[in-house]
């Protein structure tokens, strides 16, 4: 009903292979018997281990049956993750009358103490079942890594934990977690269930909670104490180099999504910010100039010099160096201009680098519209009037290239070039 | 490879499609039989045969999908209620005029109660959060006229959780945070139109970004993909293409090639479109398909709601023409 990557060729030679056909109905039978077992089981109620071996034993057949992950989950619910709950320990009929009873004085137990055994048996009884579970789970997720009711189970699994374990050994499982997370995500850099998963594994190790709310209430509460954001700024670094220097988007979206945080908690001030605002366009400069033709690389790009060159009329809080004065951006904009016409030698057909002259122009001459700093020690260069006709002729010349050598796009690029004539 | 659109080899594949109960893939795809049926029919109806699948039958199908006890409606029975089947249910109901048939106080009451205190929608009781499902919620309430009239929910909440999705590229994620998606910037966008608020929400430079991050998804052989380094797909073709629609920037791609494209994925022999060449075709990828091609302006078929992917006379009558301010024509 909805398949992606099946040849019709190969699809049509199985509908008529006979043997195939006979397979294929012995196997629909199969199915609906089992389906109708299952769902025949849920009607009645059953919480069983019967049933769970049952939703089992479905869901690898099709783990698309979200009804079923409901079943399971209603059935681990009163089965095997029930919530601990101590037992009513009714005071010793003996133990006030019976002083004198030898007997009973030695085998009786501090009623403290066995709550306290009972919960740690619980305890580990529970942190079985709970591997138990992530383990079932893994070579599901392997094959259908695209699967978004597995990625859900799974993380119901992890948040079951939370609720039921005491607070350490839940950690340990979220913990672990990570583990699979990057592995999965070496296996497909960008998977981004993966990506989303790791925010979200990560954002419970900063911060534990019961219940299941979006990602980024937990993002604003979590403590410094706690905090990854360095750990994964880190990973970060190693991933947007891409495995077998394959780019990587999903890296680089996750790195720009994680600075602001980065330097609130380095505590940077403006000059440390300025700072890390040329490293990181040097990191750029240095993959573009390799690959001038990876977009993810011009999406960061762009991040950077967006987000830090146009006030932002919408709280847009992600500006590294927002206290850069007018000067210092225009600056900014013109060495990258610069570097990026230093390049276009190189790779005169380079639409990439065509698209960004031609928006840092843009900037440019917007921010030079902003009123000038009030302190005016601006280390601004001259501007005259021909310089500013001459860099709206270089604009109309790289988008009469674009044009020419992305034609898919000519009509947003006339758009542009409508927008220099007045 | 077919030039033109194969108009009576589709409903016939379409009319078909439940015939097919000797193929393991029927019965592995019982989970999204109801979205099916509102594929199909908008596929029929944007080919202009509307009466193609029976209207009696149709309407006991989505009724045998609902829920009384909770007004949420499943993908078949026997399969539990979810925000992505009740959509599917009120959608094909609403095609073919028949919202009556159902409890709608019900169905909104079970909207509502997935609302989460920060805006967002889960999909269902089980609680997966997604901003898709803040789609699914603001559709179904709008289809049913409930939008401005559903108690406990706030549209100004689930505005505020999408645009927490929103990222730097343009573009929006599953939850913030999130890489940008298609499918993800279609109901996002989607979700803000049917508000209302899209236009006051995102800034020029904004929506510059995201056609601009759009636009980027046509590959050289007129097919669109659905994120960066991706492979084009008829179904990211509509989540792309509709998402430019609804911005005004249609005319930032080539809709000659896409037109190829879309055409080139037809299954000639047996109708149907696929997600691309030579593949095995499903209803899906025929109602994105064709709702493309609608969107391109292909002569012969009905105008599409990019919002809502419903034959766009559906919902002007129930839903545009009912607003002060008739945000379809900013479209
Ligand atoms: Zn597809």
């Amino acid at each position: 009903m909805a398949s992606h990557g099946i040849s019709r060729s190969e699809y049509a030679a199985q509908s008529r292979d006979e043997h195939l056909r006979e397979k294929e109905l012995k196997k629909i039978k199969e199915y609906n018997e089992l389906a109708g077992i299952v769902q025949g089981q849920r009607l009645a109620k059953e919480y069983t281990l019967d049933a769970l071996e049952g939703t089992a034993r479905l869901l690898r057949l099709n783990p698309e049956y979200y009804t079923i992950w409901n079943y399971r989950r209603e059935i681990l619910q009163q089965v095997l993750l029930v919530k601990y709950s101590p037992p009513e320990i009714a005071p010793s009929p003996t133990s006030t009358s019976t002083e004198t009873d030898p007997e009973v004085h030695e085998t009786e137990q501090d009623p403290e103490e066995v709550t306290k055994s009972l919960h740690a048996a619980y305890t580990s009884k529970a942190t079985l079942h709970l591997k138990e579970e992530l383990a079932f789970l893994l070579p599901l997720l392997s094959s259908f890594p695209k699967c978004y009711w597995i990625w859900n189970h799974r993380l119901w699994t992890l948040q079951r934990a939370t609720e039921i374990l005491p607070a350490d050994k839940a950690g340990i499982f979220w913990q672990e977690e990570l583990g699979l997370v990057g592995l999965m995500l070496r296996r497909d850099v960008r998977n981004f269930h993966g990506w989303m998963y790791r925010r979200f594994v990560i954002s419970n190790i900063e911060s534990p909670r019961r219940k299941n709310v979006s990602s980024d209430e937990v993002e604003n509460s979590s403590s410094k104490d706690t905090s990854l954001v360095e750990q994964e700024f880190a990973y970060t670094t190693k991933m947007v180099q891409g495995i077998g220097g394959m780019s990587n988007y999903s890296a680089w979206h996750n790195r720009s999504k994680l600075i602001p945080r980065l330097l609130s908690e380095r505590n940077y001030g403006s000059q440390e910010r300025m700072d890390f605002l040329e490293d990181e366009l040097e990191l750029l400069k240095r993959n573009i100039s390799t690959n001038p033709h990876d977009q993810s690389l011009w999406f960061y790009h762009r991040w950077l010099i967006y987000s830090n060159t146009i006030t932002p009329d919408r709280d847009t809080p992600d500006a590294i160096s927002p206290a850069m004065s007018r000067g210092t951006k225009l600056l900014m904009l013109a060495a990258e201009i610069g570097n990026l016409q230093d390049l276009l030698e190189a790779h005169a057909e380079c639409k990439y680098i065509l698209k960004a002259l031609v928006e840092y122009v843009g900037l440019s001459q917007r921010v030079r519209k902003d009123p000038k700093d009030p302190d005016g020690d601006e280390d601004e260069e001259e501007w005259t009037e021909d310089d500013e006709k001459k860099q709206r002729e270089d604009a109309r010349g790289w988008l009469a290239r674009l044009i020419s050598i992305d034609p898919m796009r000519k009509g947003r690029y006339q758009e542009i070039l409508r927008g220099l004539e007045d | 490879m077919a030039s033109t659109l194969l108009t009576p080899k589709h409903v016939t594949y379409i009319q078909s499609l439940d015939t097919k109960r000797d193929r393991l893939d029927y019965h592995l795809t019982e989970h999204l039989r109801l979205s099916g049926i509102y594929w199909g029919l908008t596929s029929l109806h944007l080919l202009n045969h509307p009466t193609a699948l029976p209207r009696s039958e149709t309407i006991a199908f989505v009724k045998s999908c609902y829920h009384p006890s909770s007004g949420g409606l499943g993908a078949s029975p026997g399969h539990d209620p979810h925000l992505l089947y009740t959509l599917s249910g009120i959608q094909v109901l609403a095609t073919i005029n028949a919202l009556d048939e159902i409890d709608c106080d019900k169905v909104v009451e079970y909207v509502s109660k997935l609302q989460n205190p920060d805006g967002s929608f889960s999909g269902d009781e089980w609680g997966e959060v997604d901003s898709r499902f803040v789609y699914c919620a603001l559709n179904t309430l709008s289809l049913l006229g409930r939008l401005d009239d559903a108690p406990s929910v706030s549209v100004e909440g689930a505005v505020g959780f999408v645009l927490r999705c929103l990222n730097a590229d343009g573009g929006f994620g599953m939850a913030p945070g999130a890489e940008s998606h298609a499918g993800q910037i279609f109901t996002c966008v989607g979700a803000l139109k049917i508000a209302g608020v899209f236009e006051k929400s995102l800034s020029e430079d904004q929506v510059n970004l995201l056609g601009d991050w759009l636009c980027e998804r046509q590959l050289p052989n007129g097919g669109l993909n659905g994120r960066p380094e991706k492979l084009e797909d008829v179904c990211y073709s509509w989540w792309v293409l509709s998402s430019m629609a609804m911005i005004g920037r249609l005319h930032w791609i080539d809709r000659e090639k896409l037109v190829d494209f879309i055409l080139s994925c037809q299954d000639e022999e047996n109708g149907g479109i696929a997600d691309r060449k030579g593949n095995v075709a499903d209803v899906f990828h025929t109602v994105f398909g064709l709702a493309g091609l609608s969107l391109l302006g292909y002569e012969g078929l009905k105008e599409v709601d990019p919002v809502y992917c419903m034959p766009k006379e559906v919902t002007d009558k129930i839903v545009w023409n009912h607003r002060k301010t008739p945000t379809s024509q900013s479209l």
